[in-house]
């Protein structure tokens, strides 16, 4: 993985456990290999990611579009390599 | 009563927009056709006999709308079922109501066998026996979190359906130019009392967006229907205000509405000062419809006043008490609870709201409830539901429910269990997800040997809440 790549993965798993309500750590994203319905991520804590991310990042998220990828740390570190590739184009 | 009055409406607005989603716009002539044709389908689903019972479990869209036009159409009566019940609730409700057909988005195991389509919706059905009769005049049936562990069902007679819109507009000024953009379920009380029926009585538009209504989904939404409404809970707006708003897509909004749930002052203020838009708490009861409105929600720091055909009655600003209301939109009784709405109400018509408070300056003012409920992001949880069926979880031996902040200084359900300490909290989680809402599955959990409990055997609940401290500081 590239080191951009590895940066904005760091920081998509710190924004999952940030926006949680408590009690999840970078290790439980690990052991249910980065499924957020597996954690039973909640709603909530959905809303609070989707906003981080889109503030961190400088990006705006469709949910209609990125459903499945908004699902775990790989579909969204590559939803987030994506937008920020095309705003680099 | 209540498709003659859409009728009605429809026949005066025929070619406004009355609902849309983001792909589909449907004009009030539209609507109507549309929901003649599904009626015609339900019909033909259905098994005869006594009048049909359609659970609709969907998210919010414009096939919703229009399903739930055509059941009534049809002469069946609706069932508006929370699309994040669980699948066993919602199959429980399913034998419960004696629904005969079920029009749902997410097939599941136990929803009975498939038997149309209407659009993107599915129908499923299955026979069903020895079922409770309606009251003859109930047109539509909700659901309220109940206090048994199990959802109740709420009959409504379509004249109260329809003075609850009635009053609502009234109330609230809702015309013809308004534009609600809809985050609140059609299922909840928050969405179907201050935008189904109100909008539709009056000509106005309603946009209902699907999905989490994260800030920037929020901003798409109001700035595709040119929203002069906002409806949604509390999350809403605290995504709004994470984050700016300054592309003007809130030009045309002119009333916000929350739901009662605790709103962080702090979002209010912020959100009001962001968009010079005023943001009410909306205040009703599952069993007794909307109940007050502020009109100046700048200078009334209460609730508001009742709406017009309502009565309140409270304590004192020194002796709060009883919130009881009477509306001319009272439910007529629990399907699946006999004799507990009736048990609710006072001899001369009041309903208990169990919320105590008091009037003061026209307004009213909440202190508490008579007693304890969990009410987390707008939705009330009963925690003997959620002890229930975690006490039914491989491992533990006991629980306890209770509402704790999180580290976001937010209301969070959480639970305590008493278990071997080698139990994986992530156990009993899963073992709630099939059979209770995303909602009531505590998002934080604590195991301990022992519940802690005080010398009358009730739990020690400051000790458990004290469990929960760290996740105010590990952020």
């Amino acid at each position: 993985m590239s080191e951009s790549g590895t940066r904005i993965r760091q920081k998509v798993a710190r924004i999952i456990t940030e926006s949680a309500e408590g009690g999840l750590s970078e290790a439980d994203l690990d052991r249910a290999g980065g499924s957020l319905p597996a954690l039973g991520y909640s709603s909530l804590s959905y809303i609070r990611m989707i906003d981080a991310i889109e503030n961190t990042f400088g990006i705006e998220i469709d949910q209609d579009e990125e459903d499945d990828r908004l699902r775990s740390v790989d579909g969204i570190v590559a939803l987030v390599a994506a937008q920020d590739e095309s705003a680099h184009v | 009563m209540l498709i003659e009055v859409i009728d009605d409406a429809a026949r005066r607005h025929g070619d406004r927009p009355a609902v849309s989603d983001r792909q589909t716009t449907l004009t009030y002539r539209e609507l109507i056709r549309s929901s003649a044709v599904w009626a015609d389908t339900l019909a033909g689903l259905l098994p005869g006999g006594d009048r049909g019972r359609i659970g609709i479990r969907a998210g919010n869209g414009v096939a919703y709308v229009v399903a739930y036009l055509a059941a009534l159409r049809c002469g069946a009566v609706p069932f508006l079922i929370d699309r994040v019940s669980g699948v066993q609730e919602t199959a429980a409700i399913r034998e419960d109501c004696g629904l005969d057909l079920l029009v749902h988005d997410s097939p599941a195991p136990g929803w009975g066998t498939p038997r149309g389509e209407l659009g993107t919706l599915t129908v499923t059905g299955a026979p069903s026996a020895g079922r409770a009769a309606l009251d003859p005049q109930t047109e539509v049936c909700r659901f309220t979190s109940g206090s048994t562990g199990r959802p109740h069902c709420i009959e409504f007679r379509g004249q109260a359906v329809h003075r609850a819109a009635v009053n609502w507009a009234t109330g609230t000024g809702l015309d013809a130019d308004d534009s609600i953009a809809c985050f609140a379920s059609l299922s909840n009380g928050l969405a179907f009392n201050t935008s189904l029926l109100s909008a539709f009585l009056v000509g106005a538009r309603l946009h209902l967006p699907n999905g989490l209504p994260s800030g920037s989904a929020v901003g798409r939404a109001v700035a595709a229907c040119a929203a002069t409404r906002l409806v949604g809970f509390p999350a809403l707006y605290d995504s709004l205000v994470r984050r700016p708003v300054t592309d003007g897509s809130f030009g045309r909004l002119r009333m916000a509405i929350s739901s009662a749930a605790p709103l962080d002052p702090g979002t209010k203020h912020r959100f009001v000062e962001a968009t010079g838009v005023p943001l009410r708490n909306y205040f009703g009861a599952a069993e007794a419809g909307p109940l007050t409105f502020a009109t100046d929600p700048l200078t009334d720091l209460g609730l508001g006043g009742p709406l017009p055909g309502v009565l309140l009655r409270a304590g004192t600003r020194a002796n709060p008490g009883p919130v009881e209301v009477r509306s001319e939109s009272m439910g007529t009784r629990y399907l699946n609870a006999p004799g507990l709405l009736e048990s609710r109400m006072t001899d001369d018509g009041y309903y208990r709201t169990g919320d105590r408070g008091y009037l003061a300056d026209g307004s009213l003012f909440l202190s508490g409830r008579s007693h304890r409920v969990i009410n987390v992001g707008g939705r009330k949880i009963d925690a003997t539901e959620v002890v229930e069926a975690l006490r039914a979880a491989a491992g533990v031996r006991d629980a306890v429910v209770l509402q704790v902040l999180d580290r976001h200084g937010v209301p969070a359900l959480a639970a305590v269990l008493a278990a071997d300490d080698s139990l994986d909290p992530s156990g009993p989680r899963r073992f709630l997800a099939d059979r209770l809402a995303p909602y009531k599955i505590p998002s934080l959990v604590r195991v301990v040997p022992e519940i802690p409990r005080g010398s009358a055997g009730k739990p020690a609940m400051a000790a458990l809440e004290g469990l929960f401290a760290v996740d105010r500081t590990d952020g």
